[in-house]
């Protein structure tokens, strides 16, 4: 037997293995021990405010720390930085490149960052008299999905070149590429802690990785899809993920294992962007089918829905307050809900 | 594993950026990458992380999901969509109270 052979056959005994030791402290899951949880209540949620400035489809947008600012990418080719709470723009930044897939804002509020199919992220400071590109990192080979600040030092990317690399915003280089997904990379999501974050991926897996060393601590499969969209509980010992076979899941990190999965007959559409409220009780997720749905993430039940955008809900986010939720479609309008 | 990239999400962005834009990236019209393309260095580096993978301590789920229940339900107080208190300061409501300025 060669050497590849070999390989391969010695690859499936631990992924094997894997599954047995996951089975092994399988002995009870969220539906059991959330049985006697009294379910979430029916929400339902107002249009606050419609934020209409963008020109084309909305494909992302990130909430500032302040609870007040967004901003958000538009296929118009521009970033749009909006004051939630009047609904007025505040800056507007013209993108080189107009095929744009994520944006992000930084923790501090001065800088954000975008990127897409130019496998560029490129990053810009808001707070010099003119917006100024401060830099733009070029390494990856695939579009850029997504990226998170980790600091105004530090940024994380994911590409369809199937790898997520963590960058130095001073030099301009990738610190660590971290391999090890087969399918183009669609999302991220950082830990609480930020020693720890989460890929999703078009081969239908999720990835938790090390930060600082670069591995692949755990894989969590399950879905049949693409996952499109990715993120922590806000305890971190979780992690939810929306994905194209039109199901989200939940997996715990500590068993290492899928725990509930939120889907209905009635549901035919992919999952493309998800957040929680701040309790990590409600999962707001936005579908293809132009709604976005509200789950009870413990006891795995519809319990609201989000209607008001004329095309695909591409984007969701939730402050870190949790006073509202937005959703972004690309019918070209963000709005704002509580 | 066939990846049919026109019903999936990632394949509406690329079909919708596609009009106007020269893809280089080789995996945007490929099917995944299975076992079999990858080279011996991947290959390697994908059972050795497996190894590792195998390592990790695995907690018995009727430890975790009791104690991730438990910290959602403690924080479900503070969460403003699910305690009306909360936003009875709505920002994005108009309070009573007009101010002409």
């Amino acid at each position: 037997m060669g050497e590849m052979e070999q390989m391969k056959k010695e690859a499936e005994a631990l992924k094997t293995q894997i599954e047995a030791a996951r089975k092994a402290v399988h002995d009870t899951d969220m539906a059991s021990a959330a049985a006697g949880v009294a379910p979430a209540p029916q929400v339902q949620l107002k249009t606050r405010k419609t934020l209409k400035g963008h020109l084309a489809k909305i494909y992302a947008m990130h909430w500032s720390t302040d609870n007040r600012l967004m901003v958000s990418a538009s296929q118009d080719g521009k970033l749009l930085i909006w004051d939630s709470h009047s609904g007025n723009k505040v800056n507007a930044v013209p993108l080189k490149s107009s095929w744009v897939m994520t944006c992000a804002y930084a923790p501090s509020g001065n800088l954000v960052a975008s990127g897409g199919l130019d496998n560029m992220c490129t990053v810009y400071n808001l707070k010099t008299p003119v917006i100024k590109t401060v830099k733009e990192l070029d390494a990856h080979t695939g579009y850029l999905s997504c990226a998170r600040f980790l600091s105004d030092t530090e940024i994380l990317t994911s590409s369809g070149d199937t790898t997520c690399a963590l960058w130095d915003l001073e030099t301009g280089k990738q610190k660590t590429v971290f391999l090890n997904h087969v399918g183009d990379c669609m999302c991220l999501s950082l830990s609480p802690d930020m020693n720890s974050f989460v890929s999703g991926a078009c081969d239908s897996l999720a990835k938790l990785w090390d930060v600082r060393d670069g591995q692949c601590k755990q894989t969590f499969q399950g879905h049949t899809s693409d996952i499109n969209a990715i993120s922590f509980i806000p305890s971190g010992n979780a992690i939810i993920t929306g994905s194209d076979d039109c199901t989200c899941k939940m997996y715990d990190i500590r068993a290492d294992q899928e725990v509930i999965c939120y889907q209905d007959a009635a549901l035919n559409s992919g999952v493309t962007s998800l957040a929680l409220s701040t309790s990590g009780r409600l999962i707001f997720a936005g579908y293809d089918d132009f709604n976005c749905n509200i789950w009870d993430s413990l006891k795995g039940e519809k319990v609201g829905v989000l209607s008001g955008h004329d095309n695909r809900v591409s984007c969701t986010g939730v402050p870190e307050d949790g006073m509202c939720v937005c959703t972004g479609s690309w019918d070209s309008f963000l709005k704002i809900w509580n | 594993m066939l990846h049919n990239l026109k019903h999936s999400y990632s394949g509406y962005l690329l079909e919708d950026f596609k009009q106007s834009f020269h893809f280089t990236s080789k995996l945007l019209n490929s099917d995944l990458i299975t076992m079999d393309e990858l080279d011996e260095t991947q290959l390697k580096n994908h059972v050795d992380s497996l190894k590792q993978q195998l390592k990790f301590n695995r907690e018995k789920t009727s430890v975790s999901i009791p104690e991730l229940i438990k910290w959602t339900e403690e924080k479900m107080n503070e969460d403003p969509f699910l305690n009306p208190d909360i936003l009875k300061d709505n920002p994005w409501v108009e309070s009573s109270k007009c101010v002409i300025t």
